[in-house]
């Protein structure tokens, strides 16, 4: 009872908040019994190997028929043993740790503004970043783990100097590079800050600026282990991460307006950018410089192409966000000053207000859109697994291969996963003439060329090719449908 | 301990762990029962050494290389096969190992001058350097011009300037290229030091005599003195740990950053240092081995940078240890993954095996592959089409557009004039052509003509090599 008696009316609040968070990503999340992106099977895989062999998946044998796989394990270990494969357990999960960033960002604001009712609105502005929202609502991704702790890490920085946050920055060094390999943007945020503070003078104290050498050269000693054998193929490109340029234009996306407004919202894009102006002009606070950094580091990359529009775009929301504290906090002053001050709690409402209509609710009619894999695709991805042959190699579109090799458990033609893919840019565009060209002889020869003895015909043909053509499968003698939207390739 | 005895236990274990360093990957190979040196150029030297041994050919006697472009006159530096020939496939193995603990002891001796930690912790990172890896386990003309280089340092500040300036023009015999590198270095430092030049005026004939003895007898010249493949293969070549052949690691590069700030303090004192490390990064650009010499300023850069993070007082002593082990992983993990490389790179067994049938083929026979296997293939006693000694080569881009046209062509009849062209008897395929080199898959371009046209068979296949005779390209 005396815990509860020393949580503050802020502290409920805070937690009302996640609470609030966390049952609006729950909400979309038990609308289905699936994930909305074939990239959450690919994480699926992996959790399941670790659980059943108790090791590591480094050569998967179905992805691109055989393949090696470089992808930092801690995500695969963690959700492994902590939902023991639980379908349940997986999806709820990655909401509650993509709502902790509620927790990083109230901090951090709390940090900036010294006004606790600022940091409360700044962490539901963060929360609802749209892009945010969408990649990690009711999906398996690493970023619901990477992004909020790349925020606490920046709190932790700025707090370094007690040896509680020395000692959680340090160890959240060391598992960042194994969550993600996002922490190459925390290492860039760290070098265009050091830039920064010499360029403007800022004092940085000694133990801060070990705690950064040490958080540098951890990232990139592990980076570098983790990915040696991408690094050793692909050089410096492997930035790009060996994706087919037929989808990289997709990925890798130059900005453009809309993009950013839709990706970062509205509120969050004007407060932010407001917060920006605000924080380095007339405050010049650390952390302030600290987020900027965040934001410079990210709007660099961008702009070369360098990281995928979806990824900046989400760092851009919450970094913004968290600049609009000192927008919000600016506007609570000024009005203060006002002769409205004694409307000061209608005031607070209006603000709110204004956050739910122009913040949640567009991202709520954006999360209804959200499509999870449809029941049948998960459906004939189980048939396939119990009654194709093992060694069979499934045809499926790429956007889908990670479902054949998690749950239907055969061979693909590839999938999303390109780095260290052998070939990826030829066999996407054979998996697309093979839909598209209605060439029995052309399909076939492709066909042959990867031992394809299942040809799947999937829900999203049209979504994902426009006009797709399978005329050839009217040929019953070579292709026999055993079962609906399911071939078995007998030429 | 008294000091000289523990300095001498440190020398010593120094000493052991670049015998180890050196020794480990012809040891690994060998476990591996890979016994071949590794890359292709040592094959090269081996074979001018083998011919120079076999014949007793004069050493500025011009010497037709048969195998090479399909025959053509030896062009590069003299110096590296003589001194192969006494013995070529011992020396080809472990004269490199020799000259790369030379070249460690007077790294040691030089630094030793400056300041005895700055020697240890120089000489460590030397020693685990990729380049030098690269320069002293691999048969190459480079691994004496460092060790040359290096004497002439330590001649030049143990004041036998005489000695020190002809060690620039003997280098010229292994690397004329590095010997005029050396001498606009030692220009700049006279000048700046305001020496007498007469030491360098010296050196300067003696230098443009060994280039003439050598070169002067050339009938022309023509070919690539340099190729600039662009910005992102410099990147790739500069650090080792992106894959570039002989590169410097990626903590030695970040290290070596941190050893300019801190010389920094003494702003205008170390201009020159400055001076070269910009120079030697801008000429890295377009000369490989200028990085082997950007190498040992960065370790000496890095040494400083390692003593002074040892030495400085630090506010977390956590952090002060984290940080020196994280860093001593770096750079070896850097030593360890390019050991790791050189272990399995080419040729190995399955290669071999291919190299050996082609040898067993008539002596005017010509093989084609991708020109990165032409050294390969001259060793096995074939013609190669190209192979990629570029300097002074024959018809250099025509047979560069041929080749590669003949690799990437799905005509058929686009593809027997080339072979017509060059009488091409043999074509040589491995896997790692066909794993990015040249093709992405089995069953494209010229593999594909090569399957399904009967003019082609396959004459030797072990899953790794696959040799294809030439059966008729006449029959239309």
């Amino acid at each position: 009872m005396n815990l509860f008696k020393k949580i503050s009316k802020e502290g409920w609040l805070l937690l009302f908040i996640f609470i609030f968070v966390l049952a609006f990503r729950l909400y979309f999340v038990f609308q289905s019994k699936n994930f909305s992106s074939d990239e959450a099977y690919f994480h699926l895989r992996h959790i399941n190997y670790i659980l059943e062999n108790n090791k590591i998946l480094f050569y998967d044998d179905l992805s691109y028929g055989g393949r090696y796989i470089l992808y930092p394990p801690l995500f695969h270990i963690l959700f492994a043993y902590i939902t023991l494969g639980s379908m349940l357990l997986l999806k709820i999960f990655p909401a509650i740790f993509a709502s902790l960033l509620v927790f990083a960002v109230y901090f951090i604001a709390k940090y900036i503004t010294n006004d606790k009712k600022t940091a409360l609105f700044t962490s539901l502005l963060a929360s609802f970043v749209p892009l945010y929202m969408t990649e990690t609502l009711n999906n398996l991704s690493p970023y619901s783990l990477v992004i909020p702790l790349i925020f606490f890490m920046l709190y932790c920085l700025s707090k370094i100097d007690k040896q509680f946050y020395l000692l959680l920055f340090i160890l959240s060094s060391l598992l960042l590079p194994f969550l993600h390999a996002t922490a190459i943007l925390f290492l860039l945020t760290i070098l265009i800050y050091l830039v920064i503070s010499k360029s403007e003078g800022l004092e940085l104290t000694k133990l801060k600026k070990e705690a950064m050498l040490f958080s540098v050269a951890v990232i990139i000693l592990i980076e570098l282990i983790i990915f040696k054998k991408a690094f050793l193929q692909y050089g410096l490109d492997v930035i790009w991460q060996n994706i087919p340029v037929n989808i990289f234009a997709d990925e890798f996306k130059s900005l453009n307006v809309f993009e950013i407004i839709f990706g970062v919202g509205i509120v969050q894009l004007i407060f932010g950018l407001f917060g920006l102006y605000y924080g380095l002009h007339k405050l010049k606070k650390r952390l302030v410089y600290m987020t900027s950094s965040l934001i410079l580091g990210i709007f660099v990359l961008l702009l070369l192409r360098l990281i995928p529009l979806s990824v900046g775009l989400m760092f851009l929301g919450i970094s913004l966000a968290i600049t609009s504290s000192l927008t919000i906090k600016f506007i609570f002053e000024y009005f203060e000053q006002t002769k409205l001050f004694n409307y000061e709690k209608y005031f607070t409402y209006m603000f709110l207000f204004l956050v739910l209509f122009l913040s949640i609710i567009p991202i709520y009619s954006i999360a209804n859109k959200v499509s999870p894999v449809f029941d049948q695709t998960i459906a004939d991805m189980e048939w396939i697994n119990n009654n194709v042959r093992e060694d069979a190699t499934v045809l499926a579109p790429l956007q889908e291969g990670n479902l054949i090799i998690s749950l239907a458990k055969r061979k693909n033609v590839a999938d999303s996963e390109f780095l260290l893919a052998p070939n990826a840019l030829k066999r996407s565009e054979d998996i697309k003439i093979m839909y598209t060209v209605g060439s029995e002889a052309i399909a076939l020869g492709l066909m042959h060329k990867y031992n394809i003895n299942v040809i799947y015909e999937s829900d999203n043909l049209d979504k994902i090719y426009g006009k797709y053509n399978l005329a050839y499968l009217n040929n019953k003698e070579c292709f026999n449908e055993i079962m609906w939207r399911i071939y078995e390739v007998r030429c | 301990m008294k000091s000289g005895a523990k300095r001498k236990l440190v020398f010593l274990g120094l000493l052991l762990f670049c015998i180890i360093i050196l020794v480990s990957p012809v040891y690994l190979r060998h476990l591996n029962s890979d016994d071949y040196l590794i890359g292709d150029k040592p094959y090269y030297y081996l074979r001018i050494a083998n011919y120079i041994n076999e014949t007793n050919a004069p050493i500025f006697e011009n010497i037709n290389d048969n195998f090479s472009f399909e025959g053509r006159e030896y062009s590069e530096e003299i110096g590296w096969p003589y001194l192969l020939s006494f013995n070529p496939v011992f020396l080809s193995f472990y004269l490199p190992i020799i000259l790369g603990i030379l070249s460690f002891i007077l790294f040691y001796l030089i630094l030793n001058r400056i300041n005895y930690n700055l020697s240890i912790a120089g000489s460590l990172l030397f020693i685990s350097s990729p380049s030098f890896i690269y320069l002293f386990t691999i048969s190459n003309k480079y691994g004496i011009s460092i060790f040359l280089s290096l004497l002439a340092v330590y001649l030049y500040i143990n004041k036998k300037e005489l000695l020190s300036c002809l060690c620039i023009p003997l280098i010229g015999f292994f690397s004329l290229a590095s010997s005029i590198f050396l001498l606009s270095i030692y220009l700049i430092y006279s000048i700046f030091k305001k020496e007498k030049l007469i030491y360098f005026y010296l050196s300067l004939i003696l230098t443009f005599l060994a280039g003439y003895m050598q070169f002067g007898k050339l009938t022309g010249v023509s070919g690539l003195f340099f190729v600039n493949r662009g910005f992102s293969y410099f990147l790739q070549n500069l650090v080792s740990d992106f894959g570039g052949r002989f590169g410097i690691g990626i903590f030695m590069i970040l290290l070596a950053f941190i050893g300019i700030f801190i010389l920094w303090k003494d702003k205008y004192r170390f201009v020159l240092i400055y001076l070269l490390f910009l120079a030697l990064l801008s000429l890295s650009y377009f000369f490989d081995f200028i990085i082997f010499y950007l190498n040992i300023l960065i370790v000496i850069l890095v040494g400083l940078a390692m003593i002074s993070l040892y030495q400085m007082r630090w506010e977390s002593d956590y952090i002060k240890g984290l940080i020196i082990l994280i860093l001593i992983c770096g750079l070896l993990f850097s030593s360890v993954s390019f050991i790791n490389r050189l272990v399995g790179d080419e040729p190995r067994k399955e290669l071999n095996e291919g190299l050996f049938y082609l040898s067993r083929q008539p002596d005017d026979y010509v093989a084609f592959s991708h020109y990165t296997r032409g050294d390969w293939i001259a060793y096995a006693g074939k013609k190669n089409v190209m192979d990629s000694n570029f300097f002074n080569a024959p018809d250099l881009y025509g047979r560069f557009y041929d080749s590669d046209t003949l690799l990437h062509t799905q005509d058929i009849n686009t593809a027997l004039e080339i072979v017509k062209k060059y009488n091409i008897n043999y074509i040589f395929i491995d896997k790692e052509m066909k794993s990015g080199l040249v093709w992405n898959d089995d069953n494209s371009e010229l593999l594909f003509i090569l399957k399904n046209d009967k003019r082609f068979k396959k004459a030797f296949d072990n899953n790794y090599v696959e040799i294809w005779r030439v059966e008729d390209v006449f029959i239309s």
